[in-house]
């Protein structure tokens, strides 16, 4: 091999042009490889650290079923279990404050007890001033969404340190003096939304009556096991309480998109060793003299064969190396783009497993591609390869192909039909593998009926078709790297498109007017009131969210105005709107509608009683109807919807009054709204504003996706270009003789456009339709609990990488074209 | 027995006096260094219905000459006229299509277009033309084509699916399929064997004898020239002599006597 060396560096060195595409095939691979494999970790990484953060000190949190709490004696209880070091009851309290005594109106207020900085384990974050001194009983720190919204009970603006309060405890309305401004607790802002900080002594003293325990947070013992003392928990308080591991990572980010972001990873890389074939194989074709002069002049088949992979290898390594460093810059890119925007940017950990993964695959995925054209370069006849013209040959496929093709197809419509994920996933490669196999057999009659369908538009369209019909081979092997990088990019546009879809019918199906106002903490019905007085306001319907227990299960309940939902969209529900309306706004018969999401989730159906655990014990509900989705829950779940009587009936003065007003303006401008609603502390947005921001959403889930679809497209573009560019090459005989017998220079050049254009629309075509067809079971395999987007054509994908890759393969030939054709046409016909 | 009629080189022809005529052609490749003139200002003249045979050594300009009086390449200095018209006059799609409709090549290697059939090949011209001929006109004069040229079983094969021999007869019926003025044959047997080049030659003689079918032919063969009217030698970009072979027998596809024709051109020292 030693001897061969200076010819592997000459050949690529007198084709820079085709070793550079190469390389570029290479890089995109590894980077793609690189920037996933290093992105998704710090990713996962700070998911954990999030998690961590949320879950403080405990390691247990024992969660109350019912709606009063558990009791000192549970609470005690729970002290005594083996395991457990240490326990911190959460001590709430929902109580009335207001800034101004005179004023009659107040705010309901969750007074929360701190012990050492930290509520239920959680440390609280101070922005301004201190949390209240331990044994204190005058001293509150406020959140500071409350500490706005209190202007509105008689403060001249948003309260701050050391202003006073007046919170109604045992003993009437006290005055609490403001020690500090806090933004939530290490828990999360849903954990203790609206507090207002007491120390532990004042919550054990004027605050005593009615105090709630609905969470005991522990530490637990150096080497006892969440699970085993979880156990001991439930058996001491049976079906009073739940356990839950506040360090467990329920969901990963980016969950439902890791197969297909690995599937649409693996492709990059499989396209790429497409074009390394493709790259090789046109090499062995063009050099057939050379390797016949070699062998004839000594060198063996092995010899022959480790020249070809000497090449690949030159390459892979180079590329490789590049790729990783372009996939470092790659995963940092995707870190900040992916990472939630109110946490910090994760770092990105250079960990040298996933680095030298990656360069490994790179060579791998280059040497395999390497592998067939260099098997086919030392198995040429040598007197064969000094004999034939290049161009001459008519390519065949063996049958074997058609064989493992057929064979991939029925893996991929098992994989396909049988819906599962993993099964989906299997038979989405299945068909994309079969699709590159079956093609040979396809390509060449479909190209000529392409081609003369095409021929009455441009007279050399059929011969530009035989053309590339007559290299079925390479012809295939191109159209099938583009068809899958294509279908791929199609398959995940309609994905987009879909979920877009579906988040803009939720948005639309949930609300009746076009604003909506949202406030940091209940506000009364007054204050709705006074908002529908403004100037432009048409209607409004309030909605109040609460947190309640429903068959067993915490859940979100949002209490509606029904009438407000006669005779609109709103309220998507399956079965008869009229019937569920009224059947929400009957107080004697409780009912609710619950979402797809939860009905799916926990065997909820129309006619299911539930019931909600409530102050006076439980109240049976029935459910009147599933809706196709419902407000959100603030849980990541969507909430179950009762009527607001119904609610303030049973649930007591915790449904009264509302977080969010839902408002009709109908044209009229916003300016009077909002200056209402910040004069209460609350926020004005459009729903076009939701609606825009759960498309933003939706987008920066899978504009990872795309990217890597696209850069798939990208990578299979080179092997077009490649294969394109020496098709011109060894067409330049040909093309003299069409010329010498009459074909004008114009004609020529038409012809070789038309080729481009023809292959790189087949390959779309085809990519689109194999798209399409992978688009089903994904969209069926991303539907969710209340989640299921529908199938639509994606003609605006279509139809841009339609003109996207024919443009790109006319514009990569327009140059080789006009050079061939500029040649005369007897240095045409004598090129070999 | 064949006469070998020596004659000094042509002198500058008129327009009118054959339906090929060049005069003072000239070109130069640049290709090399210093550039290099391959022809020195050839003028000749070839009749209508006149089998015209160019010999000479390698690189002494004939398959140039013959390339720019088919209209595939242009000379630097001089002017070719085919039926009294001066071929280089015309812009690039005038000339291709005079070529098209007027003028018929065949070459020595890969003559066919590789993705089209025996058949198709054939059509070729015809469907290049604008307007085309009907599709039934063309078929045909194609189905015609193949018989004359015993091609009749052959219409659907691709040309690596018939020998060296059928697929120079398929070249010869493409370059007759738009009945052209002149017929050029750039060394047509030069990858053949004997029979199989005894075979084309003869075809391309009863073509121009029968047919009318004015020819000029490129060879290094000596009995391969001798089917010919008239052999026209050249030497340096120069024809340096002209010999006019005289029909023996009543065959009009054999060959004249090679051996005079040998004697003469070892005379000239080739």
């Amino acid at each position: 091999m030693g001897g061969l060396w200076p010819i592997v560096f000459r050949s690529l060195r007198v084709r820079p042009l085709r070793a550079l595409l190469t390389v570029i095939a290479v890089v995109l691979g590894v980077a793609a490889v690189t920037g996933v494999d290093l992105a998704l970790p710090a990713l996962d990484d700070q998911a954990r650290t999030v998690q961590m953060q949320r879950a403080g000190d405990s390691q247990l949190d024992v969660r109350a079923v019912r709606a009063p709490g558990l009791d000192d004696a549970q609470v005690a209880r729970l002290q005594l279990i083996p395991g457990v070091h240490r326990i911190a009851p959460l001590l709430q309290k929902r109580v009335l404050g207001r800034a101004d005594p005179r004023t009659i109106s107040g705010l309901t207020v969750t007074v929360v007890g701190v012990q050492d900085g930290s509520a239920a384990l959680r440390l609280v974050h101070v922005l301004d001033g201190r949390l209240p001194k331990p044994g204190s009983t005058n001293e509150v720190t406020l959140d500071e969404g409350l500490a706005a919204a209190l202007q509105t009970t008689g403060a001249p603006r948003a309260l701050i340190a050391g202003d006073d309060v007046r919170l109604i405890t045992g003993t009437g309305s006290d005055v609490f003096h403001v020690v500090g401004i806090s933004a939530g607790t290490s828990g999360g802002t849903a954990f203790t939304r609206s507090a207002a900080f007491v120390s532990d002594a004042a919550m054990r003293g004027p605050f005593a009556q009615g105090v709630r325990t609905p969470l005991v947070a522990l530490r637990l013992d150096a080497g006892a096991g969440v699970a085993a003392v979880a156990a001991r928990v439930r058996a001491v308080l049976g079906g009073d309480a739940i356990t839950v591991d506040p360090r467990a990572v329920a969901v990963q980010p980016l969950e439902q998109l890791r197969p297909l972001l690995v599937m649409v990873t693996l492709l990059s890389v499989l396209i790429g060793a497409g074009v390394v074939a493709n790259t090789l194989g046109l090499s062995v074709v063009e050099r057939r003299r050379e390797i016949g002069l070699l062998r004839a002049a000594g060198a063996g088949r092995r010899q022959v064969f480790a020249l070809f992979l000497a090449e690949a290898a030159v390459l892979a390594v180079t590329g490789a190396i590049a790729g990783v460093l372009l996939g470092i810059l790659v995963a940092g890119l995707l870190v900040r783009q992916l990472a939630p925007s109110d946490l910090a940017v994760p770092a990105v950990h250079l960990d040298a497993l996933p680095i030298l993964g990656a360069v490994a695959l790179g060579i791998v995925m280059a040497m395999a591609g390497a592998f067939l054209p260099a098997r086919a370069a030392a198995r040429m006849n040598p007197l064969a390869a000094l004999r034939t013209g290049a161009a001459g040959e008519r390519e065949r496929t063996p049958r074997s192909v058609a064989v493992i093709g057929v064979a991939l197809l029925v893996v991929a419509a098992i994989g396909l039909i049988s819906g599962a994920v993993g099964a989906v996933t299997t038979g989405v490669l299945a068909l994309l593998l079969a699709t590159v196999f079956c093609l040979p057999f396809v390509v060449p009659a479909l190209l000529r009926a392409i081609g003369s369908a095409a021929s009455a538009a441009t007279g050399t369209a059929g011969l530009a078709a035989a053309n590339l019909a007559r290299r079925r081979n390479r012809t295939s092997l191109t159209v099938a790297g583009l068809a899958v990088a294509v279908s791929v990019a199609v398959a995940v546009s309609t994905l987009t498109s879909g979920a877009l879809a579906a988040g803009r019918d939720w948005v639309n199906h949930l609300f009746i007017g076009d604003v909506l106002v949202r406030s940091p903490v209940a506000q009364p019905d007054a204050v709705a009131d006074t908002v529908a007085k403004a100037s432009g306001v048409r209607s409004l319907t309030p909605i109040r969210f609460v947190t309640g227990t429903v068959g067993g299960q915490t859940v979100g309940i949002a209490a509606i105005d029904p009438g407000a939902y006669s005779g609109t969209s709103a309220l998507d529900v399956s079965g008869d709107h009229g019937a569920a309306v009224r059947a929400l706004s009957n107080t004697a018969q409780p009912a609710m509608v619950v979402p797809r999401q939860l009905a799916d989730l926990l065997g909820w159906n129309e006619g299911t009683h539930l019931e909600i655990a409530t102050d006076a014990g439980t109240v049976g509900f029935v459910v009147t109807a599933v809706a196709a989705h419902t407000f959100p829950g603030g849980d990541g779940r969507e909430s179950v919807v009762v009527g607001r009587a119904t609610a303030q009936h049973t649930l007591g003065d915790v449904a009264i009054g509302f977080d969010l007003l839902d408002v009709s303006l109908g044209g009229a401008t916003l300016a009077a709204l909002r200056d209402v609603a910040a004069s209460y502390g609350m926020q004005t947005l459009t729903v076009a504003t939701v609606e825009n921001a759960a498309q933003a959403a939706v987008d920066h889930s899978v504009a990872l996706l795309s990217v890597f679809a696209w850069m798939a497209v990208v990578v299979a573009m080179l092997a077009v270009v490649n294969t394109l560019v020496v098709n011109v090459r060894q067409g330049a005989r040909d093309v003299g003789l069409l010329r010498a017998v009459g074909l004008s220079r114009r004609g020529a050049h038409r012809m070789v456009l038309t080729e481009a254009a023809l292959l790189a629309f087949t390959g779309t075509v085809i990519g689109a339709g194999v798209g399409c067809l992978l688009a089903l079971p994904l969209l069926h395999a991303s539907s969710g609990p209340g989640f299921s987007p529908a199938f639509a054509f994606p003609l605006g994908a279509v139809v841009a990488s339609l003109a996207a890759v024919v443009a790109g393969a006319v514009l990569a030939v327009l140059v080789p074209a006009r050079r061939l054709t500029g040649q005369g046409i007897v240095a045409q016909i004598r090129h070999a | 027995m064949t006469d070998i009629v020596a004659a000094p080189p042509p002198s500058s022809p008129s327009a009118g006096s054959g339906v090929v005529v060049a005069d003072a052609l000239r070109k130069t490749f640049h290709i090399s260094r210093p550039p290099r003139e391959v022809l020195h200002g050839v003028s000749l003249s070839v009749a209508r219905g006149e089998f015209v045979a160019l010999m000479g050594p390698s690189g002494c300009g004939k398959s140039t000459l013959l390339h720019i009086l088919g209209g595939l390449e242009p000379p630097d200095t001089g002017t070719v006229w085919v039926e009294g018209q001066d071929l280089y006059a015309r812009n690039d799609e005038a000339l291709t299509a005079y070529r098209r409709d007027h003028m018929g090549f065949v070459f020595q290697l890969f003559n066919l277009i590789p993705t089209l059939t025996a058949a198709q090949n054939v059509a070729l011209p015809l469907r290049l033309r604008r307007p085309a001929p009907s599709r039934s006109d063309i078929q045909d004069r194609v189905n015609a084509l193949m018989v004359a040229l015993d091609l009749h079983n052959m219409q659907g094969h691709g040309p690596e699916e018939i020998s060296g021999g059928e697929q120079q007869r398929v070249a010869i019926a493409r370059a007759l399929a738009a009945q052209p003025t002149v017929l050029l044959a750039d060394e047509p047997t030069g990858n053949l064997d004997f029979h199989t080049s005894r075979e084309v030659m003869g075809l391309l003689a009863r073509l121009c004898r029968e047919e009318q079918q004015t020819t000029l032919l490129v060879t290094h063969d000596a009995r391969t020239a001798a089917y010919a009217d008239r052999v026209l030698v050249m030497r340096d970009g120069e024809v340096v002599a002209e010999l006019t072979l005289e029909p023996e027998g009543g065959d009009p596809t054999a060959p004249r006597n090679v051996a005079p024709l040998i004697t003469r051109l070892t005379e000239l020292g080739l």
